[in-house]
């Protein structure tokens, strides 16, 4: 969901990806190459992102990753899932109390 | 800065995904460790630090190479679809499996090579189970199945007659003219005699050449048209050389025999020859590949049936409608349903038949087997032999024996399978503890079965090709001439069939019984030995299996080994050591009295040869299956309403009883003054056939008898003296006078009861045919042939031997069959033996090592040794046991359909059965003695510590 949410506004490509789940999460959250990638590719192959390598002027080539049509709904699923869970458990243990 | 696409190549090995893919994901992780490293820089690390930081991105190499191809696990298909539809995505799913099935072939030669005992043993065991198969396959595919090498063979249609006790190939001129006149249904109608023998001469330059013996086949004019056979030179016989009218003295030869006389001259075409000094013209030769319609045999010559009365002006056959000598094959018309074609032809038999009985009113008993006849056709593209008639059930029975070899080596190659399994238990739970699947594990071990049973195939060939050059030894070399048995693709198709179908009954079981198993108690078994009684139980089956099939074929191999030995050891009635038989040609052109005149010379010139006792001379040979019957009438005798008064007849000539060693009881013997005396009226054609001839004199005949035909009409008194007519010739007076009484002596065959017989005195009528010559000799001696010739060639140069034999050989040879079968059998019944005690030793061996620490338990409590030793052959016994009444059960079962076979020996007989029961028995006992023994050394304390 994290990966989805954050190439929801634009494409963005791997490295990006790693460093927004880092500074956004302030250090909590921290991917690996080893698992961010293959993850990335997994998504690719369920068909809720789509990689495609752009050429921008002055830069390398790079593989940037947009959310697909199926991956939106995915996303949109998996919030309610989320927002839903984190209400469910508010209301159990009033988690979001203080 | 680092080159850091080349720093993920050199930490990930390969990860086998689509290249393409492969490079792409190096490339991005590349860049984000480039883009980690820049960053360090930017914030003032050093370049080493800068380097250490981004290196820190990627610990876990071996998870992200896992990850990373778990991620594309899924993708591989749906990447190849997306890119490029279906076939690639099933090519490269063949791939797989191919190269898996690879890797299985790969390990499981390593497998066998490993356990190379149990290779050898499977292989070899294996490999004459199928070498049997495709040896008796290729015979029966010769022989029966193999087309002739002619145009459409398959449009061919072979002429038969049905009579009540037998089936007929061969018909009468008359007849053959009638059908042919009366079809519609077919593109034509051939007519060909069998083969036969011929003097040859080439005129070169109007001399006589040297004299060849030659095989002919006299055929119709449309023999080659018909067939479809095209000259490779000149030309073929045609309609008009046929005439009757206008007969023309042409000859086609074949390849060969242009090849061995004229060393493939062109000029062969025109060239002069005789044929029993009658002048022939080459007019062409056939290609290589043809023979005619017969199987096995490859006439030199062919000429025109019509040509017949040129070659030998008396020679009647052209017109007797009771001559039969021709085979009849019809090219079927397209279109034309073949039971049509019989129903329009089978009235013209009828018609025939009619005919046949009104000339001949006197015979009632041939008048009713005559109108039972009817015309059969079958399909005749695979040409004609006699072995097939006579083989057909001895290779119905070879093919059984052999199939049940067959199965045997199976079921012992899926007890050592299954024995090997046990040793590799571990490997295999391993396996399937590492998630193989069982499916997957189970195509391992089947692989390995077809290997080890395609290997056989192979070998199996080999011994096909010496196995079943072997199997033609046993028939007649004259009948098998040029037969090919070179393995066609039907065999090969077959042999490879055979070796994958084994491959799969023997595999199979063991697989599955070898992968079914507790994972957990087997891997913590440190022995390796736990079997669950299932296993036991298979391994069990397979060697009562062997038994019951062992026995099976031990019991059957008995019965023909005995019909065999009770044939050899037969009282044939005369005595065959240092007889030899021949013919001895002639030629034409003599008068009755000169004929005689003849024989009486060369009778005295062999007697008086060094080395030979006495020489006498008959109608035809004892024991080749000719025989001629007729009523007998005893003046004054009155015969019983119900007795059979037909004797059998073999016209003799001087010295009969003495040459041949049948025994003189009372009388004496034929002698030179039994003799011709002057003919006045022509015989019977029937009569002619035989030698008989009828005078109007009333002088009778002289005749000797046998016991039965003595004891027969005139009972205890002495018949010397008593006349008898023989009832054929009795309108013409053919009266007989004995002289002697002889002992009973087989007659055309081995297996009937010495017949009714009497054997005249016997001066020949002239004729074309070979004369048939009787010596007696005081020793075997080599060169007897071209002392033979060269004795006759001082009589006249004109005549010449042909088919010297000795007696022995043709007893012999007239027991073929029952030789044939009884000593295959037992070769295969003993091989069967031999594999079902290796089973049984395997068993046992195994069950004593798996309950080495029960023994020593039993020992250690007091049992004593042969305790031990007995416990373990007990067990042996229950098998045997077992497995002897399902053999003996399946054997009376199948003895029953060959007791036709079967000579002195019921199908059942007591004495075979209770002797292969007992040979079962003893090989058991010492199959399983040896393991016994082992057993009952084991040490107590060994074993006791074993576990």
């Amino acid at each position: 969901m994290l990966i989805l949410a954050l190439i929801e506004e634009r494409a963005r490509h791997g490295y990006e990806i790693a460093k927004l789940i880092e500074q956004r999460s302030q250090g909590v959250l921290q991917f690996h190459v080893a698992s961010l990638y293959p993850l990335l590719y997994r998504l690719e192959t369920r068909g809720w992102i789509q990689g495609r390598w752009v050429e921008k002027a002055g830069q390398r080539r790079r593989r940037y990753y947009k959310l697909t049509a199926a991956g939106r709904k995915v996303l949109n699923q998996q919030r309610q899932t989320w927002s839903d869970f984190i209400s469910a458990l508010d209301r159990v243990a009033r988690v979001n109390q203080a | 800065m680092p080159d850091w696409k080349k720093y993920v190549r050199d930490h990930l090995v390969s990860l086998q995904l689509d290249p393409e893919r492969e490079a792409e994901m190096i490339d991005e992780m590349a860049q984000h460790l480039e883009a980690a490293f820049e960053e360090a820089l930017t914030a003032g690390a050093s370049e080493s630090e800068a380097q250490q930081r981004a290196t820190a991105h990627i610990k876990d190499w071996r998870l992200l190479e896992c990850e990373l191809v778990r991620s594309q696990q899924s993708a591989r298909k749906f990447w190849i679809r997306g890119r490029d539809a279906r076939n690639k995505s099933l090519r490269i799913n063949g791939g797989l499996l191919i190269g898996s099935l690879k890797q299985d072939a790969r390990f499981a030669l390593r497998m066998l090579i490993k356990n190379r005992l149990f290779t050898a043993v499977a292989v070899l065991s294996l490999a004459v189970g199928i070498g049997a198969n495709t040896a008796v396959y290729s015979l029966i595919n010769v022989l029966m199945l193999r087309m002739l090498p002619v145009r459409s063979p398959q449009e061919l249609v072979l002429f038969s007659l049905i009579y009540p006790e037998r089936t007929s190939y061969a018909f009468s001129y008359p007849l053959y003219e009638r059908l042919v006149r009366g079809d519609h249904s077919f593109t034509g109608l051939i007519a060909a005699s069998s083969m036969s023998r011929a003097r040859l001469t080439v005129i070169e330059n109007e001399g006589a050449g040297n004299i060849e013996s030659v095989q002919q086949s006299q055929v119709s004019g449309n023999y080659f048209s018909v067939l479809g056979a095209e000259p490779l030179l000149g030309r073929v016989l045609e309609e008009s050389d046929n005439k009757i009218s206008d007969p023309q003295p042409v000859a086609v030869i074949s390849y060969d025999f242009w090849k061995r006389r004229f060393g493939l001259d062109p000029q062969v075409i025109g060239t002069k020859i005789t044929l029993n000094e009658f002048r022939f013209t080459i007019v062409g030769v056939t290609q290589p590949s043809f023979f005619g319609i017969e199987i096995g045999r490859k006439p030199d010559i062919w000429w025109p049936l019509a040509a017949v009365p040129l070659v030998s002006p008396d020679n009647q056959s052209l017109k007797q409608n009771t001559n039969w000598w021709l085979r009849v094959i019809g090219r079927l018309r397209p279109e034309t349903e073949i039971a049509v074609a019989r129903g329009e032809l089978d009235v013209i038999v009828k018609q025939q038949v009619e005919e046949i009985i009104n000339e001949q009113p006197s015979r009632p008993e041939r008048a009713r087997a005559f109108r039972e006849m009817r015309l059969e056709l079958e399909p005749g593209g695979t040409g004609w032999t006699t072995l097939r008639q006579q083989f057909k059930q001895p290779l119905f029975i070879l093919l059984t024996v052999v199939a049940v070899v067959l199965l045997t080596a199976c079921a012992n190659v899926a007890n050592l399978l299954l024995a090997l399994a046990t040793s590799r238990k571990k490997e295999i739970a391993i396996r399937l503890a590492m998630g193989a699947g069982r499916w997957r594990i189970i195509r391992q071990l089947l692989t390995e079965s077809l290997i080890l049973s395609l290997a056989a195939g192979g070998v199996g060939l080999l011994f096909a090709k010496w196995g079943s050059g072997l199997l033609l030894t046993y028939l007649p070399p004259s009948q098998t001439v040029g037969l090919d048995l070179s393995p066609d693709v039907r065999i090969l198709a077959l042999t490879l069939l055979v070796s994958i179908l084994t491959g799969i009954i023997f595999g199979l079981a063991p697989a599955f019984q070898t992968t079914k198993f507790d994972l957990i108690t087997t891997l913590k078994n440190q022995s390796g030995l736990g079997a669950g009684p299932s296993r036991y139980f298979l391994n069990k089956s397979l060697v009562i299996t062997q038994v019951a099939l062992s026995l099976f074929l031990l019991i059957g191999a008995g019965l023909f080994v005995r019909t065999f030995q009770n044939l050899k050891t037969l009282d044939t009635g005369f005595t065959s050591d240092h007889l030899v038989q021949f013919g001895v040609q002639i030629g034409s052109g003599y008068t009755t009295d000169r004929r005689v005149t003849l024989y009486k010379e060369i009778l005295a010139r062999l007697e008086s040869m060094p080395g030979v006792q006495s020489a006498t001379l008959m109608g035809f040979g004892l024991l080749e299956g000719s025989s001629v019957s007729n009523r007998i009438a005893v003046p004054g005798r009155v015969p019983a309403p119900d007795e059979d008064p037909v004797c059998y007849v073999l016209p003799a000539g001087p010295r009969f009883s003495e040459t041949m060693g049948i025994t003189l009881l009372s009388g004496r013997d034929i002698n030179l003054q039994d003799d011709y005396q002057a003919v006045v009226q022509p015989a019977r054609e029937d009569d002619k056939q035989v030698g008989l001839r009828a005078t109007q004199t009333t002088a009778p005949q002289s005749a000797l008898i046998n016991q039965s035909m003595a004891r027969f009409f005139f009972g205890e008194e002495n018949a010397i003296g008593k006349r008898f007519t023989y009832e054929g010739g009795a309108t013409q007076g053919g009266t007989f006078e004995v002289i002697g009484i002889v002992r009973d002596a087989k007659y055309s065959n081995l297996r009937d009861p010495a017949p009714k017989t009497f054997y005249p005195s016997y001066f020949r009528r002239p004729s074309n045919r070979d004369q048939l010559f009787e010596l007696r000799t005081f020793g075997d001696f080599a060169g007897l042939s071209e002392s033979i010739q060269s004795t006759l060639q001082q009589i006249n140069p004109k005549l010449h031997i042909v088919g010297l034999q000795r007696m022995t050989n043709l007893v012999e040879q007239s027991m073929t069959q029952e030789r044939f079968i009884a000593q295959i059998a037992s070769f295969f019944s003993l091989f069967a033996l031999l594999l079902a005690s290796i089973g049984l030793y395997g068993i046992m061996s195994n069950s004593v090592a798996r309950r080495t620490n029960e023994i020593g338990i039993r020992l250690a409590l007091g049992a004593q040794r042969t305790d031990v030793i007995g416990m373990i052959l007990r067990e042996t016994l229950v098998m045997v046991v077992i497995g002897a009444m399902i053999g003996l059960a399946a054997a009376l079962l199948a003895t029953r359909m060959v007791s036709r076979l079967l000579y002195g020996v019921d199908a059942n007989d007591a004495t075979t059965i209770a002797m292969a029961i007992m040979t079962i028995t003893v090989v058991a006992f010492f199959a399983a003695y040896w393991p016994a023994r082992k057993a009952s050394l084991v040490d107590p304390m060994a074993a006791l510590r074993f576990e």
